[in-house]
């Protein structure tokens, strides 16, 4: 992929500490890979990021040593791991649905990896300890998983990932099971943790949410290939294509044509003043413009645009509006860009269905990216 | 830790010639576990060859063959022996017999059964779950013990001729006629169908009769148009089950029936007995095909196919508000099955009485009371050797099966690229159940006569296995399809070798159903009579020795030898469900508890 190989040199080479080279995977005629790249540096918390089937639990399975690539390489510390099994890999595992032993305690659970390499007694008894403290499950260490709750397990889960310091941490869809609040609370605390280990950690989600409050950088997946790496920052604010821009957040997306000076038009439209990515520069294919909804403003059709800087796009009459607690949504329908979503705070005006509007946002905000 | 100095321009694969692709199908990633599984299938293609194929394939022979002799080349092979089952009038008459009463049986079944599942489906969860344990009870009691019973409860001057003269009716000839041969058989089919028709109508949502009447259907027609609709299948394929058992019947025509009504079963073993294989051969083939007809058509409409089974769990009985009100029908619904619950006990509770009077003949009512038939039963050598071949021999196959079924269920899951061949060692592993039990009778009869293993204890262990190993294979594979593979894979993360994986973390969540797996072998061989009944002519097994004491007479030390397999048989059965309840209670699971035709 052209995005990630720009991607790529912005990586110090020296820092690399898991290098995925050109990986393929293939099952039953359906290509689950397609030649993805990466490298994540040391301590680092990286996220796998996209919808069901993107690929993205296949490469964790496959850094994990369950899944065989069908072709490419995984370096792991300096060493090539690809042909090393799961139980030599130095690496721990959270499961989606934590797959904790049922008959052991979550003490147990814990001390599973030293029973297993042998540890000496002395040595493996402080560390369960250590663990235990460090995901807050000393005082029920002594229950079994069915005795825990949902959030309990999850902690039982990354202790018994950790316990053995593992030189990565891999953790699949951890949180997928939990409600809302737990959710977030549980997420600050595997980043806590991650913190405090410096372990190198591949987290995989399909919430974006997750994905941007916990990763140093993001990665985002699609029918197998990787389509943008970077900050969560990088990836919001400069999508690198109309998928990544769908897939992290509310989007307008717009079928757009782009002259020399970088106005966008849009079906008929005057043209309007946009910011053109790299990639649609060189894209010979279709383009769209994207604006998030909280960059979109809405104004009186008699009035001034609230700021200078916002140019005027077209006017319509606000077909939706919807009350969500910090902000509320409204839908605006025009002739010629059809409906347009707008996030607006205290104040702004006007609001209410029915109303006439003028909208426009700024052309740092209209993001010019293939389709 | 270390980091790498490498560029990732010379990552590239190739620079290592390890990792070239060639290789990926032999990675180290999977030990080599090609020796286990050879083992494995040499060990199974051994004992299904010789304890199932190979029996099946010699009747086949025989039947083909004029004189019913063995001929491996195809020069002799003619159809007389299938000409003359509709030519012959005796031959006919069996066939025809036959029919009639596995049509007969399996209709009073279903009229009794039908109203007593409906009425289970619709009571509320804990009292349908009551009904349940006492319907299957009684299919957990060796059907030898129950055909004793009925054998005195239905004499000339047994308590049911007691009663029907009390009332004024004439004694009636309730034995040896094909009216004793169908009240045994109904009360061996009721359970199974009784079973399969409530899983089908507790899966039927109480709320789309409800939504048919807010439609404007009036009872009737919310019945008809669709609650029918929904259970029809499954109705036809119980009542197809039913039938299809009831052909293959030997042990109760064999007992309860008279001489003049022949059934295909018994008139095979009485021929081959006497090593007249002709026709027999040929009534074996015949009823071979229908069976296997009919199971795989019944298997397809009840959606009761291998490995699916009926499970407790699918007792789901309604909530109070949703039970149903009382009435006419329900009184009505209530009083059939009471009458099918008595009829399931009354041969079991009969036979304790019997078996402490003091005449030296089987008398009823008892007189007087004592324990002496009991401790005749325990000191006599022909049944204290009985009992001790049966116990080891019951021992070994609850072991072999065990070991089997772990092997085969754990082999069968790496099987899920290829499906085909996944579904045809599953079919193989459940055919035994399948196959007329007479059958296989008197086929491992004929080739362990032909190898010398019959008469040997080896010999008797490994065809009890094959007809073992189906029950225990459904709960093993149950029990470790339901352990979630990622907690194997958890364990290999952690740096665990495949087998310490297998011994630390499956095989302990699983150990409650090996247990129940091993009982059900235990039981399966334990009560079998029709396989060990042409495998020993001296040192008989239990069954053995209580079929033969029942063709010669009745005493109460048969009684008491009845009430001792009882007691024994209820209590690994209560032990059975112990375990699975607090399996159950700890995975939600519960595998199902189905016995075999016999």
């Amino acid at each position: 992929m052209t995005e990630q190989q720009s991607v790529a040199p912005a990586t110090p080479v020296a820092e690399t500490f898991i290098e995925i080279r050109n990986l393929h995977h293939q099952y039953g005629g359906v290509t689950a890979l397609d030649s993805v790249s990466l490298d994540v540096r040391a301590g680092e918390f990286v996220t796998l990021l996209g919808p069901s089937g993107s690929g993205k639990s296949s490469l964790l399975h496959i850094l994990a040593g369950l899944v065989e690539p069908t072709s490419g390489t995984i370096g792991i510390a300096g060493r090539d791991v690809t042909r090393v099994p799961t139980q030599k890999r130095e690496i721990g595992l959270v499961f989606q649905n934590y797959a904790l032993f049922p008959h052991l305690t979550a003490q147990e659970n814990i001390r599973f990896p030293h029973d297993v390499r042998k540890t000496p007694e002395a040595e493996a008894s402080a560390r369960v300890a250590e663990v235990l403290e460090l995901v807050e499950l000393t005082a029920l260490a002594d229950r079994r998983p069915d005795q825990l709750s949902g959030g309990q397990q999850q902690r039982v889960a990354v202790g018994r990932a950790i316990s053995s310091v593992p030189k990565v941490l891999l953790l699949d869809e951890p949180l997928g099971a939990l409600d809302r609040r737990l959710r977030q609370q549980l997420g600050r605390e595997i980043r806590r943790v991650q913190r405090e280990t410096g372990i190198t950690t591949i987290y995989v989600t399909h919430d974006q949410e997750e994905a941007f409050t916990m990763s140093d950088r993001v990665v985002v997946m699609n029918h197998g290939e990787i389509r943008q790496i970077g900050t969560p920052e990088d990836v919001y604010a400069r999508p690198s294509d109309s998928f990544v821009a769908n897939f992290v957040g509310e989007v307008n997306l717009w079928p757009a044509t782009v002259d020399g000076h970088g106005a966008a038009t849009v079906a008929g439209a005057p043209p309007f003043g946009a910011q053109v990515s790299d990639a649609a520069r060189r894209s010979a294919g279709p383009l769209v413009v994207a604006v998030r909804p909280e960059r979109v403003w809405v104004w009186r059709p008699d009035g001034p645009p609230p700021r200078p800087e916002i140019q005027l796009v077209d006017s319509g009459v606000i077909a939706e509006s919807t009350f969500l607690g910090n902000s509320r949504s409204v839908v605006v329908e025009s002739d010629r860009l059809g409906t347009t979503s707008a996030l607006l705070y205290d104040g702004e005006e006007p609001r209410d269905r029915g109303e006439r509007v003028s909208f426009g946002w700024e052309p740092r905000h209209a993001l010019v990216v293939p389709e | 830790m270390k980091t790498t100095t490498e560029a990732p321009a010379e990552a590239v694969p190739g620079r290592n010639p390890v990792t070239s692709p060639k290789r990926l199908s032999e990675s180290p990633f999977r030990p080599s576990r090609a020796a286990g599984t050879t083992a494995l299938l040499v060990a199974l293609a051994g004992l299904y060859g010789i304890f199932f194929l190979w029996p099946l394939t010699n009747i086949a022979l025989r039947s083909l063959s004029a004189d019913g002799s063995l001929h491996y080349t195809s020069a002799n092979f003619s159809l007389s022996n299938y000409a003359s089952l509709f030519t012959d009038a005796l031959l006919r008459d069996v066939l025809v017999n036959t029919a009639v009463t596995a049509s007969v049986s399996t209709a009073v079944t279903f009229v009794l059964a039908f109203p007593t599942a409906y009425l289970m489906s619709r009571l509320q969860r804990s009292l349908s779950t009551a009904l349940f344990m006492m319907i299957l009870l009684p299919f957990w009691v060796s059907i030898l013990v129950r055909l004793f019973a009925f054998l005195e409860l239905l004499s000339a001057n047994g308590p049911v001729n007691g009663v029907l003269e009390s009332v004024g009716l004439e004694r009636q000839q309730l034995l040896f006629n094909m009216t004793g041969t169908t009240i045994g058989m109904v009360n061996y089919l009721l359970p199974y169908m009784i079973l399969v028709l409530f899983a089908a109508m507790s899966g039927v949502d109480p709320n789309l009769t409800r939504a048919a009447k807010s439609l404007g259907c009036s009872s009737w027609q919310a019945f008809t148009s669709v609650y029918w609709p929904l259970i029809r299948g499954s109705v036809v394929g119980a009542v197809l089950l039913n039938f299809i058992i009831a052909t293959g019947f030997f042990l109760t025509p064999a007992i309860l029936g008279g001489p003049q009504d022949i059934t295909i079963s018994t008139y095979i073993a009485t021929q081959v007995q006497n090593y007249r294989w002709g026709p027999a051969s040929a009534f074996g083939v015949v009823l071979l095909v229908v069976t296997c007809i009919g199971f795989a058509a019944a298997g397809r409409m009840t959606g009761l196919t291998a490995g699916a089974g009926i499970t407790m769990t699918g007792s789901k009985g309604v909530s109070r508000d949703e039970a149903m009100p009382f009435g006419p029908t329900k009184l009505g619904l209530w009083a059939v099955t009471i009458l099918v619950v008595a009829f399931l006990f009354a041969p079991i509770a009969f036979v304790f009485p019997l078996s402490w009077g003091t005449d030296a003949t089987i008398a009823w009512p008892p007189r007087g009371f004592t324990l002496d038939w009991y401790h005749v039963a325990l000191t006599t050598p022909t049944w204290t050797d009985a009992l001790q071949k049966s116990v080891t021999v019951g021992l070994a196959v609850a072991v072999l099966s065990v070991v089997l079924a772990v092997s085969i269920a754990r082999w069968v899951r790496t099987l899920n690229a290829r499906p085909w061949l996944q579904s045809t060692v599953i079919s193989i592993v459940y055919l035994p159940v399948v196959v007329p039990v007479i059958l296989l009778a008197i086929g491992t009869f004929d080739v362990q006569n032909q190898i010398g293993l019959l008469g040997t204890w080896w010999g008797l262990v490994l065809a009890e296995t094959v007809l073992a190993l189906p029950f225990t294979y459904l709960v093993v594979s149950a029990a470790l399809n339901n352990v979630d593979p990622s907690l194997e894979r958890a364990a290999w993360t952690m740096g665990a070798s495949r087998i310490h994986a297998l011994r630390k973390v499956v095989i302990p969540t699983v150990v409650p159903a090996l247990v129940g797996a091993a009982l059900l072998a235990f039981i399966s061989s334990w009560d079998e009579t029709v396989v060990a009944l042409f495998q020993t002519s001296f040192d008989k097994t239990l069954p053995v020795n209580f079929y033969a004491s029942l063709k010669s007479g009745s005493s109460p030390v048969i009684a008491a030898i009845g009430s001792m397999l009882m007691l024994l048989v209820l209590l690994l059965g209560a032990a059975f469900f112990a375990v699975q309840t607090a399996r159950s209670r700890r995975k939600k699971t519960t595998p199902d508890s189905v016995k075999r035709p016999s």
